[in-house]
């Protein structure tokens, strides 16, 4: 069951989300560090092709990512600086597009926003653009320093990842 | 020497230069030996297929790669291990589509064959006597690797019905791969699904960066290291220049990084083991093999031809322990210049639910497509592919000239069997990885 939010809400979530986007494409990420809440949870699971009739699982899961605070701050010193990184060094041209927003309240002010994002990235030495795209669940919550993001679960529609490296966020 | 067809023994002499440790960049550009190397290395060697922990019931299932053949691992009755090419008999269609799952049989999505598990034709489109007794449908059944063996939960195939057993294949490996699959009575199992991302670049730059690449690691992973542990890049290096290579044979090689001496009454003994687990591990591997564990920081090695493992320690809280984690990954060749790499991670059985949560998270935050270890590396081995495509840089050569200073360098009385060099700088083990690989290539 879901709690529908007013206008103002929905706008305001969705500015955040494309604030967020815009930040990423950047890659400023001493600015969307403040976007972030100290409990956050940052996971993107491996999706599997899947026959539903024999479907099985091993192990707990083992996300493509999955970070908390602590290792999504160092992710991001590492990637803010030339001297520290290998990956980014000359950095990429990131586009990130955020379409297919929905928001309901999830509980006192907290929301949950889900959306598409869909990431366009060339390298220097792979000039035909990356596209991967994805469904995210967001949990968004209004602190008085604005809003924050506590958890968000990106599920990728490539098994395979079709990139050397994924030295960026969605 | 230029591209050309055909290339025999004496070409593949050339192409790896052992006197001089170099080699010539056409063996990681040219297609043509791509093509080669698929029929003279990739059909001979035993490959790595999973892991027994993935498939643990019969009927499980899951679809790998053997190179660039698809295949299917399967467990059949009463246990058995079969790895059976995933393409229909009948017309070639690519049988299972799943990437894991469970079964009874395979049932091809065209004209509908059925096999078992072990590969074995049981019905064709329809009632088999419609083919009036004209066919042996015993040549139909699917084909299945020569011969599949397993090494501590590993399970490894060959396409070759005249390869060495996988026990002597791996030889003087086995004492290795017992420090990380090894070390408890109930071994390792793994943590989740492979992660799987293509690097542009050639599978054997990755298997040689595992067998050991030392020198890389201060440049390209300092500022990581740095940051997870607070070590300054002079003590990393250290630790790299001063911690034995080996040699295990075979063709394969890796290093085991030691704690410095002049950290040892600071680190203490099995830093970023399982606590839990100290005194099995004692009880479990021989003194010898305990003596290595005890100060191991870090172990990397490549099973030739292209299976790697690495075991580090991590942590991103600095007031928490860290915690090691197992990494094993197949470098699997889809062209001269594109590898899909596989990547597992695994953990002891008998673990805590806590240790493997906390392991998992010390390998997915470092070695894997968005790790902070592996991003880095994709980079400079693209780096390498591109660099070398052209006309010019392809006719010269890739330098492992540290190799001509360490090469006469065996350690005496090291605890472990194979020839021992005395550091991660060396590009000994490196470049033997190549000269196996010559090889198969001439032969």
């Amino acid at each position: 069951m879901t709690k529908p939010v007013s206008e103002t809400e929905y706008r305001e979530l969705t500015d955040f989300l494309y604030h967020e986007a815009e930040l990423l494409s950047d890659q400023d990420y001493p600015a969307w560090g403040k976007m972030l809440a100290d409990d956050l949870h940052y996971v993107i699971p491996v999706p599997q092709f899947m026959d539903p009739t024999g479907a099985r699982e091993i192990g707990i899961g083992n996300g493509y990512f999955d970070d908390d605070i602590h290792s999504m701050r160092i992710r991001l010193q590492l990637l803010s600086s030339p001297q520290t990184t290998t990956a980014e060094n000359v950095r990429s041209l990131l586009n990130h597009v955020v379409t297919n927003v929905r928001v309901s309240q999830a509980g006192d002010n907290e929301y949950r926003c889900n959306s598409c994002i869909t990431v366009h990235r060339t390298r220097f030495n792979k000039k035909d653009p990356t596209i991967i795209s994805g469904r995210r669940n967001d949990l968004i919550r209004r602190t008085d320093s604005g809003f924050q993001l506590v958890s968000r679960e990106v599920k990728l529609n490539q098994s395979v990842l079709m990139s050397s490296n994924v030295s960026y966020f969605f | 020497m230029l591209v050309k067809e055909n290339l025999g023994p004496a070409d593949f002499e050339r192409l790896v230069d052992e006197e001089n440790a170099t080699a010539s960049r056409l063996i990681f550009t040219d297609q043509s030996i791509f093509e080669l190397e698929q029929e003279k290395l990739f059909t001979k060697a035993w490959l790595y297929i999973g892991h027994e922990t993935e498939i643990p019931d019969e009927g499980d299932y899951v679809t790998r790669q053997m190179a660039t053949d698809p295949v299917i691992l399967s467990r059949g009755a009463h246990g058995k291990i079969h790895v059976l090419l995933n393409s229909c008999s009948h017309r070639g269609t690519l049988l299972c589509t799943s990437d894991v799952g469970s079964t009874k049989g395979f049932v091809c999505a065209y004209h509908g064959w059925v096999f078992g598990l072990d590969g074995s034709l049981k019905a064709t489109a329809d009632d088999m006597d419609l083919y009036a007794g004209k066919v042996d449908f015993k040549n139909l059944d699917l084909k299945t690797a020569a011969r599949v063996d397993t090494y501590a939960g590993l399970i490894f195939a060959t396409w070759d019905d005249g390869a060495p057993d996988l026990a002597d294949y791996l030889g003087d490996a086995r004492w290795y791969l017992d420090l990380f699959h090894n070390r408890t009575p109930e071994g390792m199992e793994v943590l989740g699904a492979p992660h799987r991302w293509v690097v542009n670049t050639n599978w054997k730059l990755g298997a040689m960066n595992f067998g050991a690449d030392g020198p890389h690691a201060v440049k390209v992973h300092g500022p990581i290291t740095a940051a997870t542990f607070q070590v300054p890049p002079t003590v990393f290096r250290d630790a790299l220049v001063e911690s034995p290579a080996v040699s295990m044979g075979n063709g394969h090689n890796g290093i085991v990084t030691q704690v410095p001496d002049s950290l040892k009454d600071q680190i203490p003994p099995y830093f970023g083991f399982n606590p839990d687990l100290m005194e099995v591990y004692e009880k479990h591997l021989n003194p010898q093999q305990n003596e290595l564990n005890r100060h191991l920081i870090a172990g990397v090695t490549t099973m030739f031809p292209n299976f790697s493992s690495v075991q580090g320690a991590s942590t991103f809280e600095m007031d928490k322990m860290p915690v090691n984690f197992l990494a094993i990954r197949v470098w699997q060749p889809v062209s001269a210049t594109q590898t899909e790499i596989w990547n597992w991670f695994l953990v002891e059985k008998e673990a805590s639910d806590e240790w493997k949560q906390a392991s998992m998270l010390a390998g997915v935050r470092t070695f894997t497509a968005g790790g902070t270890f592996d991003q880095d590396d994709a980079e400079a081995w693209v780096g390498i592919a591109k660099g070398i495509e052209g006309n010019i840089a392809r006719q010269g050569d890739v330098n492992f000239q540290m190799a001509l200073a360490y090469r006469d360098r065996t350690i005496p009385g090291f605890p472990g069997p194979g020839k021992v060099y005395p550091s991660n700088y060396g590009e000994v083990t490196e470049f033997d990885i190549l000269l196996e690989w010559q090889k198969y290539m001439k032969a």
